[in-house]
This record gives C-alpha cells, structure tokens and sequence, in this order.
C-alpha cells in the first residue's frame, strides 16, 4: 500500500462531488476499520503479503504495501477473521475480530519462517483506541444476548444501561428529550420533542454504541448522549433465531410494605400481569456474496397492574421488518430495509397523571408507523470510503378517552369525571445523509471526513378538552371551567454539515472537527417562525501514554446543540384556540368571564439562540493485563441558550406571603399592570431576564462528574463491568422535563425566582451499576446479574396559590425550600438471569429465567411535593408521602432457538 | 414488611423445567463454553470456517472449532428437518403476527 498524496484542493472537490450529488443525511458512522501490520520475527515489515479479511458477506483481500501495512475500511459490524501469508513463511490466522460501530481494530500479524503450518490466534478481548478522544459503550451481542437487560424498548431502554445515564438522562441532559436515537445511523427521534418514536426489540439489533462524551463533529443534535444501533442483515450462511417470553401475574411478587401503604393508600403494587412476546427471525443468501436477505417480525404483548390507581394497562404490538443487501463487488453494498409497526395501548394515562387516573380514566391509543431506509457505501481501495443513507418515517398516534365526558379537578387536586381530552399527533420525518472518508499519510496519518445532512420533518398536533370544557370543583360541585384546544402544524428544517480530521503523528492524535446546523422552522401558512445558525467546534487530543497501545490519556472541548425540535416554537404557530374561563352555574350552565386569544399571543424573538450544552473532558483508559481495562473520567457540561417564554412589558408587584412550611413571611410577585397590557409571551433564551419589579433571573444548569469503570469482556467462563459515577446536577433549570426548550415556568417570576436554585430533581451524585456474568462449570448454566445503586431524585415543597392571589392567568406552584434540599432514599435494584444452554451442531438452544428487582426492593422512586399535602386518587398524601415505588420482582421464562 | 412472594403454580412449573434442564449432564453441551453468542452468528460461522485452529499463540485462548454438520450455505437446508421446523415457525409467527395486526389493532374515531 503506497503512501498517498491528497492535495487540499482534490480533497475540496471530492466533498463538492460529495455536495452535489445531494445525498445528506444524519451521516453518523455505521461501519468499522480493521488496520494492521505484516511482519516476520525480527519485526521487520513485509511488503507483498496477502491478507483476506473474511466476514457474514464474504472476503475482500489486499497485498501490504511496501510498510508492511493494510487497511479494510467500510466494514459492516460484526464479527471477522483474518489470514495473511507470504510464501516462505507460515500463515497467520487470527479470529474473533469484533468490529463496532466506529471502531478500528488493530492486528499485528508476525509470520514465522518456512512449513505450511498456520498460526491461529483468538482475538484479544480487551483492545484500547488509542485514537479516540471519545469515551463511548458498545453493548455487543454477548451482552444483549446474556445480561437481564430491558426487553421494552430498544430504542431508549439500552441507554440507562450506560455509566452516566439515568432515566433517559445522560450526562446532565433533559430527561428523555436530549439524545440522539439513531438507527442505522440516522436520527429517528420525534421531531416534536426530541422523544423516542421509533420503537424496535433488541434482538434486531446487532450492536448498539452509547456515545457520550468527546463525540466527533459528525454527531450532532443532542445534548445528552448518541444512541447508534445497527440492525442485522443477512449474509452467505442461513441463519434464524425463534425467541418466546412469558411472565404472569403469578410470577410478581408485592413489594409494598406497611408504611409505604399508610402513606398512600392508593398505591398498589405494580407490574406485569402478563406477557407474550415471541420473536421469529430468518437470513440468509438469496446469492452467495452477492445478494442476501434478512427478516424479523416480532409480536409484543403485555398487560400491566401500572403505577396508580389504573389496575390495567395493555399493549399489543407486532412489527415487522425486511431487510434486503445487495453486494454487486465487494466494494459496493446497497442496503434497503423496512419495518411496519403498530403501537396498540389501553390504559394511558388521563389528565391528572399516573397518580390520579383510574381505569374509567384511561385513554386507548393507536399508533401504526411505517420506517424506511436505504443506504449505499462504496469503498475505494484502502483509504477512501464514501456512504449515503435515506431513512424517513411515517406514522401516528392518537388518543381517545374511554369515557369522553369532561374531567373535573376539586379544590384538594382530586380528580375525577373522563380522561378529559383526545388527541391525534401526525408524524413524517425524511433524512438525507452523505459522508466521504479519506485516510492520507501526510505528515502522520490523516483520516478526514466529510459529510452533509438534510432533515426535513413535519409535525400536526389536534388536543382538545373532552367536550371541549374542564371543570374545577368545589364541595363536590363545578365552579370554574376552562376550554382550551388547538390544531398546530409544522415542518423542521435542517441542513448540517460537517468535516474532520483525526491527525496521528507518532503516539499523538489530535482529533480536530467542525460543525455547522441550520435549523429552520414553519409553519403551515408558509411563516418562517424560527431560523438559527450554529457553528460548533470540536477538539480532541489523545496520547499513548506508553506507545504500546495499551493506554491513553485523552481531553475534549466541544459545543453540542440540541436537535431540531417543534416544541420551542409551537406556541407561536397559528391554531391555538383561545383559552376561555367560565364560571359554572346551576345545571353547569357557563358563563364566559375571561377569554385569552390564542392567535398570535407568542412569538419568537429575533435573534433567538438553538439549546446548546459545552462539554469539556478529561480521561486516562489503561489495559491491565490481557483481559482488564479501567479508565477515569472527569467530565464537565454547561447548559445554556434555554428557550422558554417571557412575559412582553410585565410590571411586578411585591406581595406579602406566609411560608406554610416555615412560617415565615416571604415575598412572592403579582402582575401589576395586567389592566394596561397586553398578555403577550416572546419566545427567547431565558439564560438572563429581568423582571421588573421583582428581580432577575439566571438560567444554568451544571453536570460535573467524576466517571469510573473497570471492565473485563467474557473470557474464561466470566465477565463483568463496574461502574461508579460521582456527579452534582446543578442549576436552576432543571432536567426533568422541557424547562430546557420549552415550557411556561418563567412567564412569572414566582415560579423562576423564588427557591429555583440547587440541586434539580435528576441530580444523582452518587450511581454504582456492576455487570457480572458467570458460565458455572459442570451443568452449563449462565448466571449473569445487573446490579445497581443510585442516589434518589430530589424534590422540593411547594404551595399552589391560586390564579387570582397574583392576579395571573393560571395558579403557580412556588418553590418553599431552595431546590434539592430534599432527596429519595437510594435506589437499589439488582436483576438475575439463569440460562441453559444446549448446544448440538450449529444449532444453540436456550431456556433462561429473567428475575427482575430479584431482592423484592420497595425502593421510592417519587414522592409528593406539595406542602402539606396532596390529594391522590381520593386519598390525602402528606408532603414526602410515597407516590411511586420500583416495580415489584418480576420472573419472566424464557426460551430460544438459533443457528 | 415485604409480601412474601408467592411461588404459584406456574413458579413451580417454571422451577420443575429449569431444574431438570440443569440436571441434564454436561455431555449434553457440546458447544465450548466461552459461545455465548451465537444470535444470527452467521458471520462467526463464516470466519470459523477460514480459521481452523491447530496451534494457539500469546497465551490467548484457543478453541476447537466445530464442524457444522448442517449445512447452512446451501438451499438444501430446507429441506433436513432443521430447516423445515424453520420455515414451519417462521410461517406461523409470521401468520400470527400478521393475524394480530388485524385483530389487536385499536382503531381511532376519525381516521
């Protein structure tokens, strides 16, 4: 392989040609490297060896150049063999290859002189990137396919399983809305609010990466952590898996001990009362090394005792998926998959929450989608590489209450009466991606990348009040109501680009990148509503430490921006119906008293900045002997640009107010001039405002960490991965839920002002989580454990005032303590699976026994933060009382067939 | 206090299978120990077959690779039993799915 010399103008065209041909997308990397060196005893290079890579697809072979070196780029991941050999000399086999998402694996294959023997080496299982300034996850199949991992969802339920991720909340981010959910490598998160919308199982997938800090300027959209799965394919051997899971509600325990009960009588014990969930898969060639295919439909149902006083929440879902490959050489592949699926609920919750919906307060949901994918890579030779993809999706869902009559609030927050609302939510995303990669021995060894991306996604979302009214009660009777409804539509629209290079000289890498995102916004009357541009850098540098490729030490600096989302613009997009008040007469007879327009009541400011997360870091990873790694990380993330409303030209007015909790007389604000102005909000960055006449407000949030993980992949019948974080989540936005992006909380300083600073709800300073597995010998049992402890969420008293006491539209929840003063017992769960194994030929059969919260904890996973109380579903909970526990144990049996 | 969990008779029965399934002696696995992973292994079976181990090096493990007696690169598969009890259940759970679609499927006022 001959050195090769790119001009910068050559490689400025290739990324032109790149650009041109208009094919964009998310081009996050779906493919690996396997790079090495061919030398003989002494260590000196050989030039002229062959060296066939063989993997499910077939071989490709190149002849090492005169350094003795080769490179296979574009690699589908999965596993790899390798053999080399040079007349005069004995061949080298090694075996075992795992190439990830991403990754490079390093071979050093020494040929021994003369015989026609082969040497076969088992692949080392612990290898360190010493190029990488990334610290990212990949959960393989021998961890999918042996922990007791969540089977839900594994699109979303395979991030928490990461150091750092908690709930959905990686690294400091919001809760659930923060992370990029790729599949196949493109994004395929609700352009709405940054949610899961694609819903998939885990034995799709053939790997999964968790990203999350150092991320490379191809990732972008996200503030938490970069979720890339890649589905399997089919390849020259026919292969299936058949898979069937079953737990009943004979097989839950009851974890709800006494004083749990007394202190909410409403809670029962939750969890799954039954579950079918069987897989059947088949691949295989439809033309050995040329064309294959793949196809896996699943049917997903299960029946739930939920959290609450709902006593039923079921779900059915089959799905279906194809996959077809075409290989025309061994340099092109063409890809083209599908899924069908549908999202069948009963039991959702109503207004009011899971803490306040009984079962004639359910909500049934239907929600088919369609998703699509295509992709195309063409390698070129050993050091160019180029890959486009086009994923979109289609689908919906919509919510109709079991009993359509209006729902009703009382004055002690009990609720009753319908779910009060029904909805239909319309989703289609389209994403176009290229990417070019080009490896150049200039000055060290460059391996530049190039991409673009075009997203282009719609959003129309219909609420509206059952009956189009709410009631508010008091003594048992309405006396207030409120209308409110809306018909919104939307596109996102965005264009990125990126480009990066990382540069080794010698034990260095400097890994160096930019990253443009144009994120647009408009409505369905054609308005451009929202229009930012964002540069965003990104610098790495790692060191082997040694030059023996066993250690690194590692820093990053980079900006990270939040994905496109419809919500932090909605609000200003016409269709919002007007908000009117009535008061309730005899007979429920409305009187209107107040009407709040809901035309061009928002707007977005000029100027308005995209969410965005800086993140700095600082890591050393270290092998410790064959089979072990451990590295420390400290990691460090600020967020700011939080988008949210503000009241235009608000006077405040100082008011006296009691602190029930302390007694002591405390200031809170009403709208003073509310006669004289307008009510009109401004979409804006909120990270300063001033209200006048109460103070001024400070948005931050910051995630410091110190990260901790020990490692040891299956060899020797044993495995394990232990993990500490210490971290403090501070700010005064908080995570959980859309205070990042959008929200009403800072439309009056009584909620933003008032006791908003400290520690939020999804701080978790301290999280132990330990993998560890087992092959007992003798009777060829599998015993793998999940095991974790996690500091509680925080929660802060509060007093809800009424609308009228700060002569403002809605009540308001004032914070009575500084925020995280108070927090949950720590979370301790630990999860069991026992599998045997019977093997004969190539066939592997499995019967295995999942045992979810194994100990039967109890622990409290919310509590009630109203002061001095709350009433739930009937009952009245006091401030701290228990309103939510982890779900009981759980058994669930298991059984599977695959070859 | 806890409830203490309550072994029903489907516990029971789940015990009784693994139990037994424990019992059954080792000769009966004739996989090493350290495949685990063997999902849809088609590429492992694939790169097995290039390798074929004589001579361990480095201290790393080395295992014996076993010869498949099933042929799964070729259309005859189907044809072994093997391969009809594949296609048997992958018809069914392809039917069934598809008979769910249609019967568990919640239709929206309105669409």
């Amino acid at each position: 392989m001959t050195a090769i010399l790119v001009t910068p103008l050559r490689l400025l065209l290739a990324a032109a040609v790149v650009v041109a041909l208009g094919l964009t997308a998310e081009a996050q990397t779906l493919s690996g490297t396997v790079s090495g060196t061919v030398t003989d005893q002494q260590g000196q290079v050989l030039p002229g060896a062959s060296v066939v890579l063989t993997g499910r697809t077939g071989s490709v072979d190149q002849i090492t150049d005169a350094t003795g070196t080769f490179r296979f780029i574009g690699l589908q991941p999965g596993d790899y063999s390798i053999r080399a050999e040079l007349a005069g000399f004995q061949a080298f086999a090694q075996r075992g290859l795992v190439v990830a998402i991403g990754s490079t694996v390093q071979v050093r294959a020494t040929l021994a002189l003369g015989g026609i023997q082969e040497s076969v080496t088992v692949s080392a299982a612990v290898t360190i990137d010493t190029t990488s300034t990334s610290t990212d996850n990949v959960i393989d199949q021998a961890l999918l396919f042996t922990m007791p991992l969540s089977r839900s969802n594994a699109a979303v339920s395979l991030l928490n399983y990461s150091p750092g991720v908690n709930g959905g909340a990686a690294f400091g981010g919001a809760q659930g809305a923060s992370n990029a959910l790729l599949l196949d490598g493109v994004d395929t998160r609700d352009p709405e609010g940054g949610g899961a919308w694609t819903f998939f199982n885990y034995n799709l997938v053939e790997s999964v990466e968790v990203g999350g800090l150092g991320q490379a300027a191809e990732y972008g959209g996200f503030q938490g952590a970069v979720v890339n799965s890649v589905t399997k394919s089919g390849g020259n051997a026919f292969a299936s898996l058949f898979e069937y899971r079953y737990t009943g509600k004979d097989l839950r325990g009851d974890n709800l001990t006494s004083k749990i009960k007394s202190e909410n009588p409403s809670l029962r014990a939750a969890g799954v009362d039954r579950l079918d969930d069987y897989t059947v898969q088949l691949g295989g060639p439809l033309r050995r090394d040329k064309a294959f295919f793949f196809g896996s439909i699943q049917r997903y149902s299960v029946k739930e005792d939920p959290d609450g006083p709902r006593t039923v929440r079921t779900e059915v879902s089959p799905r279906f998926n194809f996959k077809f490959t075409f290989q025309p050489t061994s340099n092109d592949t063409l890809s083209a998959n599908v899924q069908y699926d549908q999202y069948n609920q009963t039991g959702r919750t109503g207004l009011g929450g899971a803490a306040n919906t009984t079962d004639n307060r359910t909500i049934e949901q239907d929600s088919p989608e369609w998703i699509w994918n295509g992709s195309y890579r063409k390698v070129i030779g050993s050091s160019s590489f180029f890959e486009t993809k086009y994923t979109g999706y289609w689908g919906y869902f919509d919510l109709d209450p079991t009993d359509p009559t209006p729902a009703r609030l009382d004055d002690e927050g009990a609720w009753s009466g319908g779910a009060g609302y029904a909805a239909k939510y319309d989703r289609l995303r389209n994403q176009v991606n290229a990417s070019f990669t080009r490896y150049v021995e200039a000055g060290g060894t460059h391996n530049f990348k190039f991409g673009v991306e075009i997203e282009r996604s719609k959003v129309r979302n219909r609420y509206a009040y059952s009956d189009d009214v709410q009631y508010y009660d008091v003594g048992g009777r309405p006396y207030l109501a409120y209308s409110y409804s809306y018909d919104i539509e939307g596109s996102n629209k965005r264009q990125s680009a990126y480009a990066q290079d990382q540069w080794t000289v010698g034990r260095f890498t400097l890994n160096a990148g930019v990253r443009f995102d144009g994120i647009g916004g408009e409505g369905s009357d054609g308005v451009q509503y929202y229009d930012t541009k964002q540069v965003s850098p990104r610098l790495g540098l790692a060191w082997d430490v040694f030059g023996k490729g066993t250690s690194v030490l590692k820093g990053f600096y980079g900006q990270l921006y939040e994905g496109a989302m419809f919500q932090t613009w909605n609000r200003a997009v016409s269709g919002i119906g007007d908000y009117i008040i009535y008061d309730v007469g005899p007979g429920n007879r409305l009187t209107e008293t107040d009407r709040i327009s809901g035309d061009s009541k928002y707007t977005v400011a000029d100027g308005i900045k995209h969410p965005r997360t800086d993140e700095f870091n600082l890591a050393y990873e270290q092998q410790v002997g064959q089979n072990w790694r451990v590295s420390a990380t400290y990691a460090r993330r600020s967020a700011k640009n939080f988008i949210n409303s503000t009241l235009i030209g608000g006077q405040w007015n100082p008011s006296n107010f009691v602190n029930p909790l302390t007694n002591q007389p405390t200031t809170i604000y009403t709208w003073g001039n509310r006669a004289s102005v307008p009510q009109r909000f401004e979409i804006n960055n909120i990270d300063s405002i001033t209200y006048p006449g109460a103070g001024t407000f400070e948005g931050y949030r910051d995630y410091n960490a110190g990260i901790f993980v020990i490692e040891r992949p299956l060899r020797n019948r044993w495995q394990t991965r232990v993990s500490y974080v210490l971290s403090k989540t501070e700010g005064t936005v908080n995570n959980n839920g859309t205070n990042g992006f959008s929200s009403s909380l800072f439309e009056t300083p009584n909620t933003s002002l008032i006791n908003r600073d400290g520690r939020v709800p999804l701080d978790r300073p301290h999280e132990l989580k330990v993998f560890a597995g087992y092959q007992i010998p003798k009777i060829e049992v599998s015993l793998n454990g999940y095991f974790r402890r996690v500091s509680g969420q925080t929660y802060t008293p509060f007093s809800r005032v009424s609308a009228t006491r700060i002569n403002w539209t809605s009540s308001a929840d004032i914070q009575l303590q500084e925020q995280g003063q108070n927090r949950i017992d720590a979370l301790n769960v630990l999860d069991l699976r026992l599998e045997k194994v019977f093997a004969a030929s190539v066939h592997r059969f499995g019967l295995y026994m999942d045992v979810e919260n194994a100990l039967n904890g109890s622990a409290v996973l919310t509590r009630n933060a109203r002061f001095p109380s709350a009433s739930i579903a009937g009952n009245t909970v006091a401030f701290g009382g228990v309103t939510a526990v982890t779900p009981a144990r759980q058994i669930t049996f298991g059984a599977r067939w695959s070859f | 206090m806890p409830r203490q969990f309550n072994c029903s008779r489907l516990t029971a029965l789940g015990c009784v299978v693994l139990t037994g399934a424990l019992l059954l002696p080792p000769q009966t696995f004739a996989e090493p120990a350290t495949r685990l992973t063997p999902i849809l292994d088609s590429g492992r079976l694939e790169a097995d077959r290039r390798a074929v181990a004589r001579t361990s090096r480095d201290g790393a493990q080395s295992q014996p690779v076993p010869a498949p007696s099933t042929d799964l690169r070729s259309g005859s598969f189907f044809k072994s039993k093997a391969g009809v009890a594949t296609l048997v259940l992958f018809a069914a759970g392809v039917g069934y799915a598809i008979y769910s679609s249609s019967n568990d499927r919640i239709r929206s006022t309105g669409r």
